[in-house]
Formats: C-alpha cells, sequence, structure tokens
C-alpha cells in the first residue's frame, strides 16, 4: 500500500467516524425526546412505534450528513413544541393529562397541534429556502419535525396526527414560498 | 485539478456524499505534501503533516463553510500540522542534545576516574621514577639536558614498565 492510499485510508475512517458520532447523537436526542414525551403523555403502542422511527430517522440521517443532517435536528426543534404545547394547553384545562384525548382528539388537542405545528413549519420552510441543499433540508426537517410532533400528538389520536402533520406541511410550504418571494422582491 | 473542482467535491463531501472522497483527497494530497515539504524542508515529514491535516479535515468536513475557500482552508489544517510537527521536532531536538551533553557528562567522569586512578598508582612509584615521566609527558628538557638521551629513554621505560605493573597488581588487569 503507497503512503496516499494508506493516508486516504485514515481520511476516510476519520469522515466515517465522525458520521457515526453524528448518527449515535442523532439517537441519543430520540431518546431524550421519548423520555420527554413519556413523561407528558400517555404511552402506547404507537409511542413506541414513533419513538422507534425517530431513533431511525434522527439516525440515518446523522449519519448521512450535509443538508439531511442539517434539517433534521432543525426538524426535531421544530417538533418540539407541537409535542410540548398540547399537553400545556391540555393540563391546564383538565388539570392533568389528556385525559378526554383518550378516545378521539379533542378540539382543543387538534388546534394545539395544528398550530404549532403551523406556526413552526413556516419557520422550518423559511430556513429550508435558505439551505444549500433546500428540498433535502425540508424533507428531513418536516419528517423528523412530524415525528417528534407525532410522539406528543399522535396520543391524543388521529386528529391530532393529522393537524401536526398537515401543519407542518402546510407551513413549511408557506414559509417556502414567503421566502421566496421576499428573495425576488 | 482546479481550485473551482476542488471546491465543488470540498462542498459534495461536507454535504455527505462519499463519492467525492477519493477525488478530494487526490486533489489535496499532491498540494498538501508539497507545500509541507517547503514549509519544513523534508520529504518524509511533510507526508506524515499532510496525512495528519487531511485526517482531520475529513474528520470535519460537515464543518466546512461553503462561502470560504477549500483549498485555503486545506493549507490552514497543513500549517497548523506542520507547525506542531515542527515543536515536537524541535522538542525532540532538545532531549538529544541533553542526552548528549549528559554523555558527555558522564565521559568526563570516567576521565576523571582515570586520571585520579593513574595519578594513585603513580604515588606508589619512587620519586625518580615519577620525575622521568613527568618530564616525558611535560617535555621539560631540564631532566632530558642532564641525561644522556639513552640513558634518560632507559630510564623512562624502567620507570612506564614499573608503572604498567602497579597499574596491573591495583587495577587487577592483565
Amino acid at each position: 500500500m503507497t503512503r496516499p492510499e494508506l493516508a486516504l485510508r485514515h481520511a476516510r475512517a476519520a469522515f466515517e467516524r465522525a458520521h457515526l458520532v453524528a448518527a449515535l447523537r442523532g439517537l441519543a436526542i430520540s431518546a431524550a425526546v421519548a423520555v420527554l414525551a413519556i413523561g407528558l403523555h400517555r404511552t402506547d403502542d404507537t409511542t413506541w412505534l414513533f419513538a422507534g422511527s425517530l431513533a431511525i430517522t434522527l439516525g440515518v440521517l446523522g449519519w448521512r450528513g450535509g443538508a439531511w443532517r442539517r434539517g433534521a435536528f432543525a426538524g426535531v426543534l421544530a417538533g418540539l413544541p407541537p409535542l410540548i404545547v398540547p399537553a400545556i394547553i391540555v393540563a391546564a384545562g383538565n388539570g392533568g393529562h389528556c385525559a378526554s384525548c383518550a378516545d378521539g382528539a379533542s378540539w382543543t388537542c387538534l388546534l394545539a397541534c395544528f398550530g404549532t405545528s403551523s406556526l413552526l413549519g413556516m419557520f422550518v420552510g423559511h430556513r429550508a429556502s435558505t439551505d444549500a441543499s433546500p428540498p433535502r433540508f425540508a424533507t428531513a426537517a418536516i419528517a423528523s419535525a412530524a415525528l417528534t410532533g407525532l410522539l406528543g400528538c399522535g396520543t391524543t389520536g388521529l386528529g391530532g396526527a393529522i393537524g401536526v402533520v398537515a401543519g407542518l406541511v402546510a407551513g413549511g410550504v408557506t414559509g417556502w414560498i414567503v421566502a421566496a418571494r421576499t428573495a425576488h422582491v | 485539478m482546479e481550485r473551482a473542482e476542488l471546491q465543488r467535491w470540498m462542498v459534495a463531501a461536507a454535504d455527505g456524499e462519499r463519492a467525492a472522497l477519493d477525488p478530494l483527497f487526490h486533489g489535496l494530497w499532491p498540494i498538501c505534501v508539497g507545500y509541507a515539504t517547503r514549509l519544513l524542508g523534508d520529504a518524509a515529514l511533510a507526508e506524515d503533516v499532510a496525512q495528519e491535516a487531511l485526517v482531520r479535515l475529513f474528520g470535519q468536513l460537515a464543518r466546512f463553510d461553503r462561502s470560504r475557500d477549500a483549498l485555503t482552508w486545506a493549507l490552514t489544517h497543513t500549517t497548523w500540522q506542520a507547525r506542531t510537527a515542527r515543536r515536537r521536532r524541535q522538542r525532540r531536538g532538545e532531549v538529544a542534545e541533553h542526552r548528549e551533553g549528559s554523555t558527555d557528562g558522564v565521559a568526563l567522569a570516567e576521565e576523571r576516574e582515570l586520571v585520579r586512578a593513574a595519578l594513585a598508582t603513580l604515588a606508589t612509584l619512587n620519586p625518580h621514577d615519577v620525575e622521568v615521566i613527568d618530564a616525558a609527558l611535560s617535555d621539560d628538557d631540564e631532566l632530558r639536558r642532564t641525561l644522556a638521551p639513552a640513558t634518560f629513554r632507559k630510564r623512562l621505560e624502567r620507570a612506564l614498565d614499573r608503572l604498567r605493573l602497579s597499574w596491573r597488581s591495583r587495577h587487577d588487569t592483565p
């Protein structure tokens, strides 16, 4: 093996090591988000499904790097309010966990999920439009934000889940369009 | 490889494109080795430095700011590694000098010990023998003038024979 080949092997190993560390960071973040969700909401099979999906998503996108990684981690931040806000609203209204949401999403839960997701979705869309690879950033951000939000809103039923996903997509598209128009003016 | 091409490879690699790693490395390697050689004046050390620099750079590719110049970033890494290597070499040089100094000290101590032993052996000889050896070593002409050259030579030989004998008996050497 020549010297450049040996050096290339070491350089490649360093590159992969950095990506592996990013993947592990993604797994750690997903574990922390899952713990937060378990603390705030009731858990059922869907919680574990979403937590597992989030772990896989953050792990893979963290390992993939670039805009995928940036989008995934921005998406987690965007998904935190939909994860937390419904619990706060319901706790304030019902004096505890989302008890009335067990069998179906209440309008309050649904609106809280949709509202926060739309708002955060706009920020994600705006941020994606300024990234070097907007489609990758937006896809990764919407995926991880939806999964993070679903850990909270998903437990409130199908209405909450639709609320968070629809809110993120609608908000994201709006934010993107607004950013694009601002850039053209 | 052109600078713009290097920039493209670096941006792609920073975006996680594995396919960009090989061309990026092969583009940077000769430049970094040449630059390190000019900095250090040692081709072998320059290759070590270039390898260290590129390993660090590849490990930090995700932090690459695409608004910056890729080649400048690579050469900055190489400069830092060259500086580290130079300091390391200087430290090693200092240690080697220190060791060299301590070797001289040992040699000096041994020499002193030998002189001390030789003087102790000389002290066992009679004063006439010491006088002749001293005159031979110091090129003292006074004694030489009082004696015929052949006589001086014979007395010196006898004195040296006795000195050898005394040395052997004192230090148990053949």
